[in-house]
């Protein structure tokens, strides 16, 4: 598990450096500096790592718990500077904006009518919110926003380019979509038990997670799930993942109740995406026995009133088991599971290897084209011949067109090739190949980076291309 | 290939073009929207992509290519600026004016085929070029090609993304040993956007470069 964790994690520390690259080839000198201070900082929180990624090598060997506990932290450290301090001050220098291919994607999926703005946030967190709302509560003078919801989706900054981590949009733009969920609670034992306004404002907010988690599920399929966990995987180093909020259930269960309805509508996970589970579950496991060892060594000093309250866990578990029990109940009946057939997505992971674009696909009888190719040209002597054949020529035309993928498969060869080329092939680069030196380790962020960046160009680009290929390519 | 006399040169024709472009791994034209409209008797008409650049106005006085190439780099990012239409989103080229688009296809020419990019005459009508010197393009070249773009005419001309501007035509050739992807110094391969100049990367200019270090340290 420490191997993909770490691979996440440098993936977000590349990313931030090439949002710093984007902003310096725009800034002039005074604003160079500034970006030089984030810079150097970044490439600290980057040597961090050299440390923890040489006794996760396979040739280290055998570690002790201490040893590799420690380790652990280095990752989360390295994190928690990465997201809670560098990301979260990059609204000192001037950077992206929102690139419009994020726009064709979600309105792809969603309503293109629709009025919603994409906002790059500071904070490493994915938010959907109605600006006029946030703003007629926060303001110090009286601002009436008007009535109509004005969706604003947040996207961290340094995701701007990443359209594998767009997925999470489309679960904020679930929320969007609320459905009456009221009624799955009525005459219910956690009905009765929550009695309270604050009780069932938490019940409809966990309820409404879900929701948008099986929203996004079937609209993208697997690749929804595997940009969940790799996001979740990363966060677990901060506090809560542990833990239930008040407003998001715990992501073990979001994840398990996903998996769960993959199955039922018989959607596979290539086995690639599989193994992500038992990442996710490794790292789970983890973080529990460390908060298990900090819950006993509390324990020991709790006093008696503090180990009365919690009803809370229990309360929880009958959400649990009620979400298992009505999951059709709150999947929205009008959202089709997209259509991800398992041969193509393997073909265009191959073409993803090959470097093209994956925007379109051809299926075509080969041997029909080439036959009546050559009947063509063994009638090309014969004038007689002539509107034969122009009408197969037509034919052969006809057959050749490609059809645009939908931003689904394109999102979810994305991840598959993510999870069946990009970690097992950096995974040999950092953790079997020798890196002898600081150089031999910079060599590796550098060939890492080449991957990272070609693949967001690849999937941008099929993403835009797809959606001018929908409108011209109609008849 | 069978339908072709090695060290014959010759123009492929449509039927030329189809068979190369079903051979996997051999000649990539993608996406083909509307072949019916697109593949020509010797050609195939190619679409105009969403990424412009277009020069602007700076501050400096010229590029000075003696300084260190990450410098050079962002002196000719700061020159220009980059234009990402929204589909149905009108680029305006203006008369006299000049810009670089890319074609929305990508193109993948195996090792003994070499292309000659051409505008279409619906456009060139009205004054509009696609490319003022490079239309040539090497056996091997993987990515989208660079278009530069230019209103020669007298009125703006209102471009959008996905709309047909240009046309390939593919020349076959002996097998090339060093394909451009695999040439030295080959700096706009597997490119998906439109591409500036890179001139600093040219060799000469690191000469030029490197001299001036030394005439510097005297």
């Amino acid at each position: 598990m420490e191997k993909i964790l770490s691979l996440e994690l440098l993936e977000k520390i590349i990313r931030m450096e090439l949002f710093l690259e984007r902003a310096s080839l725009e800034s002039q000198e005074p604003d160079l500096r500034v970006i030089n201070v984030y810079k150097s900082v970044v490439e600290s929180i980057k040597k961090s790592l050299q440390y923890p990624l040489r006794k996760f090598r396979d040739d280290y060997g055998d570690m002790e718990e201490y040893e590799y506990r420690s380790c652990m932290k280095r990752l989360m450290d390295a994190f928690n500077s990465l997201d809670l301090v560098v990301h979260a001050h990059l609204s000192f220098i001037h950077g992206d904006w929102t690139l419009p291919e994020t726009y064709t994607f979600i309105k792809g999926l969603f309503r293109p009518e629709d009025e919603i703005s994409i906002v790059l946030s500071d904070t490493y967190m994915f938010e959907e919110a109605n600006l006029s709302e946030f703003f007629e509560s926060q303001l110090y003078i009286p601002y009436k926003g008007g009535d109509e919801r004005k969706t604003t989706l947040f996207l961290p900054k340094i995701e701007v380019m990443n359209p594998l981590n767009w997925t999470i949009l489309v679960h904020e733009m679930g929320h969007t979509m609320k459905k009456p969920l009221e009624d799955i609670f009525t005459h219910t034992e956690i009905g009765e038990m929550l009695v309270s306004d604050e009780g069932r404002r938490i019940l409809d907010s966990w309820t409404e997670e879900i929701c948008s988690d099986l929203i996004s599920l079937k609209i993208l399929g697997p690749a929804y799930l595997s940009s969940f966990i790799t996001f979740v995987l990363l966060l677990g180093s901060q506090p809560g993942l542990e833990n239930i909020t008040t407003s998001h259930p715990d992501p073990r269960f979001r994840i398990n109740i996903m998996k769960d309805v993959l199955e039922k509508n018989s959607i596979d996970l290539p086995f690639a995406q599989e193994s992500l589970f038992q990442e996710y579950g490794d790292i789970v496991n983890f973080y529990d026995h460390i908060f298990e060892e900090r819950c006993r060594f509390e324990q020991r000093y709790m006093i008696d009133e503090v180990k009365e309250e919690p009803m809370f866990p229990l309360v929880y578990q009958r959400f649990r088991d009620l979400i298992y029990e009505k999951v059709e109940e709150i999947t929205p009946e009008e959202i089709c599971y997209s259509d991800i057939e398992k041969d193509k997505t393997h073909n265009l992971v191959g073409m993803i290897k090959d470097k093209i674009p994956i925007s379109s696909y051809r299926e075509i009888d080969q041997k029909k084209v080439i036959d009546t190719l050559d009947k063509v040209e063994k009638d090309l002597d014969s004038i007689a011949k002539k509107d034969a054949i122009s009408k197969k020529m037509k034919r052969i035309l006809a057959m050749m067109k490609e059809e645009p993928n939908s931003f689904s498969e394109i999102i979810n060869a994305g991840w598959l090739y993510k999870c069946e080329i990009v970690y097992p092939k950096m995974t040999q680069v950092f953790f079997v190949d020798p890196i002898d030196s600081p150089k031999a380790f910079s060599d590796a962020v550098e060939e890492y980076k080449k991957e990272i960046v070609k693949l967001d160009e690849l999937l941008r680009k099929s993403i835009e291309t797809a959606h001018i290929h929908g409108i011209f390519g109609k008849r | 290939m069978g339908y072709l006399e090695r060290g014959k040169p010759m123009i492929l024709n449509e039927r030329d073009i189809i068979r190369r472009l079903l051979k996997k791994g051999d000649l990539v034209v993608t996406p083909i929207l509307y072949p019916e409209k697109q593949i020509g008797s010797t050609s195939i008409d190619l679409r105009l992509g969403t990424e412009f650049k277009v020069g602007r106005v700076t501050r400096y006085t010229h590029l000075e290519p003696r300084q260190k190439r990450e410098k050079i780099k962002s002196d000719v990012t700061k020159y220009t600026e980059d234009i990402h239409l929204a589909p149905m989103e009108p680029f305006v080229l203006h008369p006299n004016e000049f810009a670089l688009g890319a074609t929305l296809e990508y193109i993948k020419l195996p090792n003994d085929l070499a292309a000659r990019l051409e505008g279409r005459s619906t456009w060139g009508r009205l004054g509009l070029q696609i490319h003022s010197t490079a239309g040539f393009v090497d056996p091997g070249f993987e990515g989208v090609l660079t278009f530069e773009l230019q209103n020669v005419g007298k009125v703006p001309i209102p471009l959008y993304a996905g709309i047909r501007v240009a046309q390939i035509c593919f020349y076959s050739c002996n097998e090339s040993a060093v394909p451009y992807t695999e040439k030295e110094g080959a700096k706009y391969a597997h490119t998906t956007m439109a591409m500036g100049s890179l001139f600093f990367d040219d060799y000469e200019y690191e000469i030029i470069r490197n001299q001036g270090k030394r005439r510097r340290l005297k």
